[in-house]
């Protein structure tokens, strides 16, 4: 089997449509797209659980799809997965809904997701959040962890959403540069 | 950067945002910043909420959601011109000060804290919360713990012209330290 790493997206396309099982050509549309379609669910599904069954229903989608030459621009074969993306993340966030109903219908207290993988040295990110000035760690926080819009925290703080959204930039900035590493933890 | 940054944070417009995902999902190195930025993302959410807490200046609806994520607070409010007796305890992750004053009108606040005769620490232009009209900040449990006996006096300051500044209230901290 012939290695696929870094051939073109339509190549991938093609060899994984020729009906020979190109193990080599699948795994390689895993690798390249499984930590895309893993940030899209995190984005859109807040949850480490959804965003892990979302790679996998896309990547089956996608590669089911491909077997049976059910992707017509092969060159588009990115905005075909997103596509899929967002169709996938749309039908769990209504199945999330329903099962919410339930749960509240019946009394069901279910556990908190298990914590996600330390990826970053949490004690050397937490000396960089106490070091940024006190606007920007309270813009930060309150975004990332209080999931306040910028609009929100604008009333909050009394500030213009464009003044949050400097104050934020400057903040994840600041942050990058004591961590020390531009692209930590994105594997 | 600001782009994705905007939009992980969810405050791009929705075309914007489609655009953002269009393009990460067809380009390499893009899709590496988007990780790297929502990797950084979900660190600063759990520093937040970490055992042992953290020093920040908060709204009260932040601090709604850390108590109901399970943090345990020591709470602090104090008026213009009171003494407080305060102090730590071995669970505690964040101790809360809320400062009151009359902060109508007043667009930008600086936070002087003195001990021993001289100046301890500051926040310059620390938020105010308006939901309630105060000044809340917090000293992570993890910190205070290691506070010794100490008579701590905090300055509400208002900036003004040339290097000048408005005392909005002053306050009087007495800490007992932690007897563990």
């Amino acid at each position: 089997m012939m290695a696929a790493e870094g051939i073109a997206d339509a190549e991938l396309v093609r060899r994984i449509g020729t009906g020979t099982s190109d193990k080599e050509a699948e795994a390689e549309l895993c690798r390249r797209f499984g930590r895309r379609i893993r940030l899209y669910g995190l984005r859109h599904l807040r949850s480490d659980a959804m965003a892990e069954d979302l790679v996998q229903q896309v990547l089956v989608l996608a590669i089911e799809s491909l077997r049976h030459h059910r992707v017509r621009e092969p060159e588009r074969l990115a905005s075909f997965i997103l596509g899929s993306c967002r169709m996938v993340a749309r039908d769990a966030r209504r199945g999330e809904a329903r099962r919410d109903r339930l749960l509240e219908q019946y009394g069901i207290r279910t556990e908190v997701a298990p914590e996600p993988k330390a990826e970053l040295d949490l004690e050397r990110l937490r000396g960089c959040v106490e070091k940024l000035p006190p606007r920007e760690r309270t813009v930060i926080i309150l975004t990332f962890y209080g999931e306040r819009s910028g609009d929100e925290i604008a009333a909050d703080l009394s500030m213009t959403l464009g003044n949050v959204r400097v104050v934020r930039h400057r903040a994840v900035g600041h942050l990058q540069e004591c961590i020390g590493v531009q692209d930590v933890g994105t594997s | 950067m600001a782009t994705l940054v905007d939009y992980w944070a969810g405050d791009a417009p929705t075309a914007d945002a489609e655009g953002v995902e269009e393009h990460a999902f067809a380009c390499e190195s893009c899709s590496r910043r988007l990780a790297a930025i929502a990797n950084l993302a979900r660190g600063v959410a759990r520093v937040a909420a970490i055992r042992g807490g953290i020093g920040m200046v908060v709204t009260q609806a932040l601090l709604d959601r850390l108590a109901a994520d399970g943090l345990r607070m020591r709470h602090y409010r104090v008026h213009p011109g009171e003494t407080v007796q305060c102090t730590v305890g071995p669970d505690d992750d964040l101790s809360v000060t809320y400062l009151s004053a009359d902060l109508r009108d007043v667009q930008r606040v600086d936070v002087v804290l003195h001990a021993h005769g001289k100046e301890w620490a500051r926040m310059d232009d620390a938020p105010i919360d308006r939901a309630t009209g105060q000044v809340i900040y917090t000293v992570g449990g993890d910190l205070a713990r290691t506070f010794p006996a100490i008579t701590v006096r905090v300055e509400l300051l208002a900036p003004e012209r040339e290097g000048n500044a408005r005392v909005l209230g002053e306050y009087t901290f007495e800490h007992t330290p932690f007897a563990g």
